[in-house]
C-alpha cells in the first residue's frame, strides 16, 4: 500500500496548479502546499523533531494545520491535536498520557498557559504566528528549503494522530491512529461516497477531531479541493457552500439542525452545487432531514461510528424511507455483532451492545494496550452503544450504555465535570447529565446536592467550571436538589435525572 | 489589562482576528469567534475577571454581541461596583 504522504506528493505533482485548500479567503495550490509541507518538514528536523516523536498541537482550522499534519506524516512523527480552550492542567495530563515531546502553538495559547502550568516538554516549542519569548518561530519558514526530506524509516505503521476520548480530569484514553489508519479511513470514505478530483469537500468541524482531519485528507489524496471552514455558524456554512461551490460534506447532526432552521428563512442563498451531505454523530429528526433535502437539492446520507472504529454503518435517504430510524448497513470494511448482557449474540430485533470489527480500527489506546483489550470481545470493539439489527442487516440505535453527553457532536464525559465540581467543599454530591437542547442536540446539565449549612451559588460553580474545564464541557443548566434520585441499592439513577430535576429541582 | 484587551484575548483563543477587523463594531457571535458551545465559558471568564455579573437583559441585548459595546458595558459595571463599594465604605 502507498504511504499517505507519498500519495499526497504524487497527487501534488499531477495537479500542481489546482487549488488544494481554501480556508478563510486564502487559497493554496497543490504545488504550493507540497512546498509548504517540505518547508515545515525541514524546519521540524532542524528544530530536533525526529522519527516517532510526538508533537502537541492546540489546533485550529487553517492551511498551516493541514500542512503540519502532512509534514508530521512525512517525518514519521505524530501530532497530538487538542482543543485550545482546554484548561492548562488538563492539557498537561493529556500531553503526559500521549508522551508529547514538542509543542506547536499560537501566541495566544503560549500567553494563556504561561506561568499556569509546566507542560514538562523535553523538546522544541514553536510559535505558529510570530515571536514569543524563548520559543522558535515559523516566521522564517519561507526561507527553509522546499526539497522534500525523505525519512527512510517511515512505513505507514507509525502513529500519526493521537486523539483523546476524555477531556480533562478523567483518565484520558489516547486513541492511536497510524498513518495507514488515516489513509485507509480516507480511502474507505472516498469509495463510499464516490468522491473524485472534481469534488470540493467541506470540513466545518474542528480539526482537532478526527472527522475534520479525514475531510481534509480525503481531497488531498485524490486531487480534489478541500474547503476548510474556520468557524461555524449556520450562516457562515451556507455562504461558504454557495461561494465555494461545495459538492460534498460530512457535518455533525447538531450543525445540520441549525442549518435546517436557518433554511426556513426567506433570505437564504440558493444552493445548487451540493451533490451529497452526510450527517454524523446522531440521527436527524425526519422534518430536519426533509427540510435539508428540499432546500439543499442533494443526496443525503447518515452514518454511525466511533473514534476507535471510524464509520461502522451508512444509510442513504432513499433507504431510510423504508428503514425509518436505522443508522444503516455496515461498510464493506466492517462487521457488526449485537452482544447481550450474558455475552451471547443477540437474535434479530433483540437489543444489546453494538460491537464492531473493522479493518479501519484504530491501533489501540496509546500506552494502554490492556485497557483497549478490555474494550474488545473476539476482536469486536464494544462501542458502549445499544442497538439491534433487523433481518436485512440494518442497524438501529437504541441508546447509550456508556454515560456520555453529546453536545454539538462532541463527546463529553460526565465524570470529568463531576470530578471538577466535587473539589468544591460545599458540594455533597453531584451528577452531570445530558439535557435535550434544540440547537446542540444535548447540553451538559448539572444536578448538585450542597452540604448542609453551606452557601453555594450558581456563580461559584460556573467559575469552577470555567477555570477547570474546556468550553464544550461547561454546564448550560445548573439545578440544586435535596438529594439525587437513587434506587433501593443506593445507586444513582442517572437516566431518571432529566425528569427528576424538572419535578424536584431548583433551577438557577 | 483593559476590558477591551481582555475580551480580545478571550475571543482569539482559537482564531486570530484579522488585522483589518474593525474591533469596535465587531460581532463576535455572527463571525463564529464564540459559538453556542463556547459562550458560557466566555461570559463566566469575563464575570470572574472583573468581579461583575451580567443580567439576563444585558446578555439578551444585541449590543452584547459587539466587542466595543461589551467592553463599555464591562467598564460601566466595574465603575458601578467601585462606586457601590466606596458608598458602603462611607456609611460604615
Amino acid at each position: 500500500m502507498s504511504k499517505l504522504c507519498d500519495l499526497f506528493f504524487d497527487i501534488a505533482s499531477e495537479y500542481p496548479q489546482k487549488t488544494a485548500i481554501w480556508c478563510d479567503n486564502k487559497t493554496i495550490t497543490y504545488e504550493e502546499l507540497a512546498a509548504l509541507v517540505c518547508r515545515y518538514s525541514n524546519f521540524l528536523i532542524k528544530a530536533g523533531v525526529i522519527y516517532s516523536d510526538h508533537i502537541g498541537f492546540p489546533m485550529n482550522n487553517s492551511i498551516e494545520s493541514a500542512a503540519l499534519i502532512l509534514a508530521a506524516a512525512n517525518l514519521g512523527a505524530a501530532l497530538v491535536p487538542i482543543n485550545p480552550t482546554l484548561p492548562p492542567e488538563a492539557i498537561k495530563a493529556l500531553f503526559a498520557a500521549a508522551d508529547v515531546k514538542h509543542l506547536i502553538a499560537r501566541k495566544n495559547f503560549l500567553e494563556q498557559t504561561e506561568g499556569k502550568v509546566d507542560l514538562n516538554l523535553k523538546g522544541a516549542q514553536i510559535c505558529l504566528d510570530g515571536l514569543w519569548k524563548n520559543t522558535l518561530t515559523f516566521d522564517s519558514i519561507s526561507k527553509m528549503s522546499d526539497k522534500r526530506p525523505v525519512v527512510k524509516q517511515v512505513t505507514g505503521k507509525e502513529t500519526l494522530i493521537i486523539t483523546m476520548t476524555s477531556g480533562s480530569t478523567g483518565e484520558p484514553k489516547p486513541i492511536d491512529l497510524t498513518q495507514n489508519n488515516k489513509l485507509e479511513r480516507a480511502m474507505a470514505h472516498i469509495r463510499l461516497y464516490n468522491l473524485t478530483k472534481d469534488d470540493r469537500i467541506l470540513a466545518a468541524t474542528p480539526l482537532y477531531h478526527s472527522l475534520a482531519e479525514r475531510l481534509v485528507l480525503m481531497p488531498l489524496l485524490i486531487g480534489a479541493t478541500s474547503i476548510l471552514l474556520p468557524r461555524f455558524t449556520p450562516a457562515l456554512w451556507l455562504n461558504c457552500v454557495k461561494d465555494q461551490k461545495v459538492t460534498f460534506t460530512i457535518a455533525v447532526s447538531a450543525q445540520l439542525g441549525q442549518i435546517a432552521e436557518l433554511l426556513t428563512s426567506p433570505f437564504v442563498p440558493e444552493i445548487d452545487s451540493l451533490r451529497c451531505v452526510v450527517s454524523s454523530s446522531s440521527l436527524l429528526e425526519s422534518h430536519i432531514k426533509n427540510e435539508l433535502i428540499d432546500k439543499l437539492n442533494c443526496n443525503f446520507h447518515e452514518m454511525y461510528g466511533t473514534s476507535e472504529t471510524s464509520t461502522v454503518t451508512s444509510i442513504n435517504f432513499r433507504e431510510t424511507m423504508g428503514k425509518k430510524h436505522s443508522v444503516g448497513r455496515p461498510l464493506p470494511e466492517a462487521k457488526v455483532k449485537i452482544i447481550k448482557e450474558d455475552q451471547s449474540i443477540a437474535k434479530t430485533g433483540e437489543i444489546g451492545e453494538i460491537t464492531c470489527k473493522t479493518t479501519l480500527m484504530c491501533n489501540g489506546y496509546y500506552n494502554q494496550p490492556e485497557i483497549f483489550q478490555e474494550a474488545l470481545q473476539d476482536s469486536y470493539f464494544k462501542t458502549g452503544d445499544l442497538g439491534y439489527l433487523d433481518e436485512a442487516g440494518y442497524l438501529y440505535f437504541a441508546g447509550r450504555k456508556k454515560e456520555l453527553i453529546i453536545t454539538g457532536g462532541i463527546n463529553v464525559y460526565p465524570q470529568d465535570i463531576e470530578e471538577c465540581i466535587k473539589k468544591l467543599p460545599e458540594v455533597k454530591e453531584c451528577a452531570a447529565f445530558a439535557y435535550p437542547d434544540n440547537r446542540l442536540g444535548e447540553v451538559v446539565a448539572l444536578a448538585i446536592v450542597p452540604n448542609p449549612d453551606t452557601r453555594l451559588s450558581k456563580r461559584k460553580i460556573q467559575i469552577q467550571c470555567a477555570k477547570n474545564l474546556a468550553d464544550y464541557q461547561q454546564p448550560h443548566m445548573i439545578v440544586f436538589l435535596d438529594q439525587l434520585p437513587k434506587n433501593s441499592l443506593g445507586k444513582l439513577e442517572k437516566y431518571n435525572l432529566p425528569e427528576y430535576v424538572t419535578k424536584h429541582g431548583v433551577f438557577k | 489589562m483593559t476590558a477591551r484587551d481582555f475580551i480580545l484575548k478571550e475571543l482569539q483563543r482559537k482564531y486570530t482576528l484579522d488585522k483589518e477587523t474593525d474591533i469596535e463594531s465587531f460581532n463576535y457571535l455572527e463571525s463564529g469567534y464564540i459559538d453556542s458551545i463556547g459562550i458560557i465559558q466566555f461570559l463566566v471568564s469575563l464575570e470572574e475577571e472583573y468581579n461583575i455579573e451580567f443580567t439576563d437583559a444585558e446578555i439578551a441585548d444585541p449590543s452584547f454581541k459587539i466587542v466595543g459595546q461589551l467592553a463599555q458595558l464591562v467598564e460601566r459595571k466595574v465603575m458601578e461596583n467601585e462606586r457601590f463599594k466606596a458608598g458602603n465604605g462611607k456609611e460604615s
